[in-house]
């Protein structure tokens, strides 16, 4: 019994806020992929993916609550074989993955597509908080700063050879966030990004064609609109069409008329569909919710005791960031298109399951504060 | 205690990139305030504008019927195969779409029994720029074809019948030139909106269906429909019915119209009846015509080129459209110029020996009996039709009062009837002659005039107009084609017009009884000149022939002239004969003024 009791105390100690926030942002997610189906008559035989996202979604909840239960701590034992697992799979899915929009990103596991990228930033967060929590660890020299860097590249020009540009931008970030909050000088976060501005110029060598198009078509929308274009300029339209209160659920017409594609609707521009259909009240939902999640994020990372922990929750916010701010941005011409899902809300297996197990892992962290 | 200042420091930092993660958001937050709240209806038109297309119906045509009812133009149905893109499409390209038309129409031109009709290249256009249309695959199909259909075909996906509307006129080549007919046309002046599609709609091209296109065109409506990236059909968000157009009643009787036609039958000419107590035409024929229902919805080519290269030019219409010399019936309007301008004893003899010097050492004109007529009074004149009296009368009276009556009968001018190409003819002044040719009129000039040759020229229509003011006694009618109009799914015909203007032209009663009795004497009397080709037993009534010389002297040939009003006391009909290229007006038009007397008053002949 009083195993039980002590086996529960963590779930009674988590950020509730931070799991309402999430089933919330599911629950949308989960009515728009529906919305966004109406468009596509049969297009794929077979379940509906807003019955495939609910099933991944209950996947997701007995795999987010038991890692909740399971103490995070015991992660900083394995971190050399997360690391590497990692590197690994992402080695594999150059050469055994499939290819889908010119990336080969996935691993086709019959029932499911996984993608380890996904996988990645999470266990590259791991490392790191692992890394830079060592008590020893002098956080502020520039051998710490390159050894981190390293531990980082690593991954992100694997993804980047897939390539999956929009996940390889995550990595930096994560990296730069999480050596800011270890105690970063100021100075050297400024000769990071005098490195970042001096890299574009190779890492623009290294873009294929497509992508080199989007960031093109960025900054002219009129460049090739019925190409590379035709998804920014009618996400656009469907977002500024919605207008206040939106034209309803399942009346989005950019969607339902085929003009924002259907293959990219419930997926990359889940947010065009919400944001035509719900209109503004739609859009400062989602936004609201996810600074809650931020907020929920920040909070445990405040008031962890523990490093590790603090680092991990920091990481997790960082990547749940940059994830919501490139998606929406880039659906609302704020940024060229990189192809990077809204988390918890597009349409999309392996890519909820690892969300929602990034916020378990946070959870664990909460639930084992002080 | 340095672990601690570190922790501060983080905790610091945590709250550092809270702080500029919510901000972030925050600015997305405004980013979209402005993009879907205040920019929001900019984005929403463009969205239209994408993805919404407007199409025309036009509204259904107005009949056209005559004053008892009988149907001279109305739209009959017309069955056709249609293709629907929308639903004949093929994923991927576009050929694999056509390809796949084409093999849809091969299968159905089959068993349908009838070629194929529509090339790869129209459906390649079709599908390109109006995918949102059907396409009439076969229009017009036969109650075989729509058996086959039935039976061996039915609607598939993609494939149905349509029913569109033809123009029809049922009475096929009647009134064929003041009819007209229609075509396919734009888009009427007074249409407002703007369409991306316009369905097929018929103007009127030519006669009374051009001159009212505007009343017998309905309202157009319109579909407003929602289409998807393919640019099909996604769905209908609006509709407006088109309102029909409306019924136009004619004041023409089609019996008095067939009696004319069948009258006509055989030669080049035209005949124009009207009741003279309201200037109402009754019949407007003209010989030869066409039929109608041949000219719609499209002409033939080999349809159009036989009608403009027939030398009897069948497409003109006569009555209004020609302009001759009226010959000898003018001059009973020169003699009443004489009584009403010039104060002429109608009692007044004037010798006729047969010739005539029209000036001092002028070369004789001969009257048509050259042994002459010997002394007649007015009527006698006009009963014998002499050139003589009518020189004498003119040389007496001059130009001036002869002017003046023609003018205020309308010569020279546009009766105004409802037709296209109406010409005004020519009522010949000083300054015309001195325009067209140099020099005022002469004393020979005037003479010709007189009796109706020279530079005087008149249409039927004009010379009906003539006609009944002397019917009437003296009242120049506003002749009019149109009795009625209805607004669709209306009953009664209203009047057309309420505003007609006839015009009271104050004659003196007793100078008209005179002109009246000479012309009776034309008909009733054993010496009229056409007493022995027209008069009928039964009915009293009075005429005027008259003709025209015209060709070279080695061809020359006549136009054939008869006017006529009645009942002689109370005269319900003023009718005009005109034959192109006849044989002297006894034999031409006084046979057939006859046959229309006798059609319309059931008399016999009598003789």
């Amino acid at each position: 019994m009083a195993d039980l009791v002590r086996l529960i105390r963590p779930v009674r100690r988590m950020d509730w806020l931070c799991l309402g926030a999430m089933l919330c942002l599911l629950g949308t997610g989960v009515v728009f992929i529906y919305s966004a189906g109406l468009g596509s008559e049969s297009a794929n035989s077979g379940l509906p993916q807003w019955i495939k996202q609910l099933i991944f979604i209950g996947l997701g909840i007995p795999a987010y609550l038991m890692l909740t239960l399971f103490d995070y701590r015991h992660f900083k034992d394995v971190i050399p074989v997360i690391y590497s697992g990692a590197i690994l799979l992402l080695i594999a899915v150059l050469f055994f993955g499939i290819t889908i929009n010119n990336a080969t990103s996935w691993f086709d596991l019959g029932f499911i597509t996984f993608q380890p990228a996904e996988v990645s930033k999470i266990a590259l967060v791991l490392t790191l908080a692992a890394y830079l929590c060592d008590p020893l660890r002098n956080t502020r020299s520039l051998k710490t700063v390159g050894i981190a860097l390293i531990l980082g590249a690593v991954p992100f020009l694997l993804i980047l050879r897939q390539p999956d540009f929009g996940t390889a931008m995550i990595l930096p970030c994560i990296i730069v966030s999480m050596l800011f909050i270890s105690g970063l000088p100021w100075k050297f976060l400024g000769m990071l990004g005098l490195l970042a501005v001096l890299t574009l110029p190779i890492a623009w060598t290294l873009l294929k064609d497509y992508q080199k198009e989007r960031i093109l078509v960025f900054f002219d929308t009129d460049h090739d609109p019925l190409d590379a274009g035709w998804n920014m300029k009618q996400s656009m339209l469907a977002v500024g069409s919605g207008g206040l209160t939106g034209k309803g659920i399942g009346q989005g017409t950019q969607n339902l008329l085929g003009f924002l594609p259907t293959t990219v609707a419930p997926t990359d521009f889940i947010f065009s569909v919400i944001a035509e259909e719900k209109g503004f009240i739609g859009s400062v939902w989602l936004i609201t919710l996810y600074s809650l999640l931020f907020i929920c994020l920040a909070r445990t990372a405040l008031r962890t005791s523990d490093p590790f922990g603090r680092y991990i929750a920091v990481g997790i916010l960082t990547m749940l960031f940059m994830h919501v701010t490139i998606n929406v941005s880039m659906t609302i011409g704020l940024m060229p298109i990189v192809g990077l899902p809204l988390p918890f809300v597009s349409y999309g297996g392996s890519f909820v399951l690892s969300m929602m197990l990034a916020l378990g892992l946070a959870q664990s962290v909460h639930a084992r504060r002080d | 205690m340095k672990k601690g200042t570190v922790t501060e420091r983080a905790k610091f930092r945590i709250r550092f990139v809270l702080g500029m993660f919510l901000f972030i958001q925050g600015g997305i937050v405004v980013y979209l305030w402005n993009l879907q709240v205040v920019q929001g209806h900019t984005y929403r038109e463009n969205v239209q504008q994408q993805s919404l297309r407007r199409i025309r119906h036009p509204g259904a045509r107005g009949k056209i019927l005559d004053r008892n009812g009988i149907v001279l133009a109305e739209n009959r149905p017309s069955v056709g195969i249609a293709l629907y893109m929308e639903e004949l499409r093929v994923p991927g390209s576009m050929v694999k779409t056509i390809d796949h038309i084409e093999t849809v129409l091969d299968d159905i031109s089959l068993k349908l029994g009838r070629p194929r009709e529509v090339s790869r290249e129209e459906i390649s256009t079709h599908y390109r720029e109006k995918r949102l249309l059907p396409m009439m695959a076969w229009g017009d199909l036969s109650d075989v074809e729509l058996a086959r259909w039935a039976e061996q075909i039915g609607p598939q996906l993609g494939v149905d019948l349509l029913t569109e509307t033809v123009r029809t006129y049922p009475r096929n080549d009647m009134l064929a030139q003041t009819l007209g007919y229609v075509g396919r046309g734009g888009v009427a002046q007074n249409d407002e909106g703007h369409y991306d599609f316009y369905l097929p709609e018929m103007e009127g091209k030519a006669g009374l269906e051009k001159v009212y296109d505007h009343v017998l065109r309905g309202e157009a409506g319109g579909e407003l429909i929602r289409i998807d990236v393919g640019m099909y059909k996604y769905s209908v968000e609006a509709e407006k019915p088109a309102v029909p157009g409306r019924d136009l009643q004619l004041s023409l009787d089609a019996r008095v119209q067939w009696l004319c036609e069948r009258i006509l039958a055989g030669e080049t000419g035209s005949i124009v009846v009207a009741d003279p107590r309201s200037g109402e035409i009754l019949a407007m024929a003209t010989n030869p015509r066409y039929d109608l229902n041949n000219m719609v919805p499209v002409i033939p080519d080999t349809v159009w080129q036989g009608l403009i290269q027939d030398a009897r030019r069948p497409l003109v219409n006569r009555p209004v459209r020609e302009h001759y010399p009226p010959g000898s019936v003018i001059k009973p309007f020169i003699c009443l110029a004489g009584l009403q301008g010039a104060d002429v004893d109608p009692q007044t003899v004037f010798q006729c020996d047969g010739r005539y010097f029209p000036g001092p050492n002028a070369r004789p004109m001969h009257c048509h009996n050259r042994l002459g007529h010997g002394p007649l009074t007015m009527q006698q004149a006009i009963e014998r039709s002499c050139n003589v009296y009518m020189w004498k009368l003119a040389e007496e009276i001059g130009y001036d009062p002869m002017y003046r009556l023609m003018a205020s009968l309308g010569l020279g001018e546009k009766t105004g009837l409802e037709t296209d190409y109406e010409v005004q003819g020519i009522l010949p002044t000083d300054e015309w002659k001195r325009t067209r040719f140099g020099d005022r009129l002469r004393t020979g000039d005037i003479a010709n005039i007189s009796i109706g040759q020279g530079f005087l020229n008149v249409t039927p229509v004009q010379m009906l107009q003539l006609t009944c003011a002397i019917a009437n006694g003296g009242t120049r009618p506003d002749l009019t084609l149109m009795k009625g109009i209805r607004d669709p799914h209306e009953e009664e015909f209203r009047p057309f017009s309420t505003e007609r203007h006839p015009e009271e032209l104050h004659w003196d009663a007793e100078n008209v009884a005179v002109i009246r009795e000479g012309m009776r004497d034309v008909v009733m009397n054993p010496r009229g000149t056409a007493h022995r080709t027209a008069h009928i037993s039964g009915l009293t009534y009075a005429g005027k022939t008259g003709t025209a010389q015209f060709g070279s002297p080695g061809n020359r040939r006549y136009r054939s002239w008869m006017i006529a009003f009645a009942p002689y006391d109370n005269p319900r009909i003023a009718a005009v004969v005109l034959i192109d290229a006849g044989q002297g007006s006894g034999k031409s038009a006084a046979p057939r003024i006859k046959l229309l007397m006798q059609g319309l008053f059931g008399g016999r002949s009598n003789g």
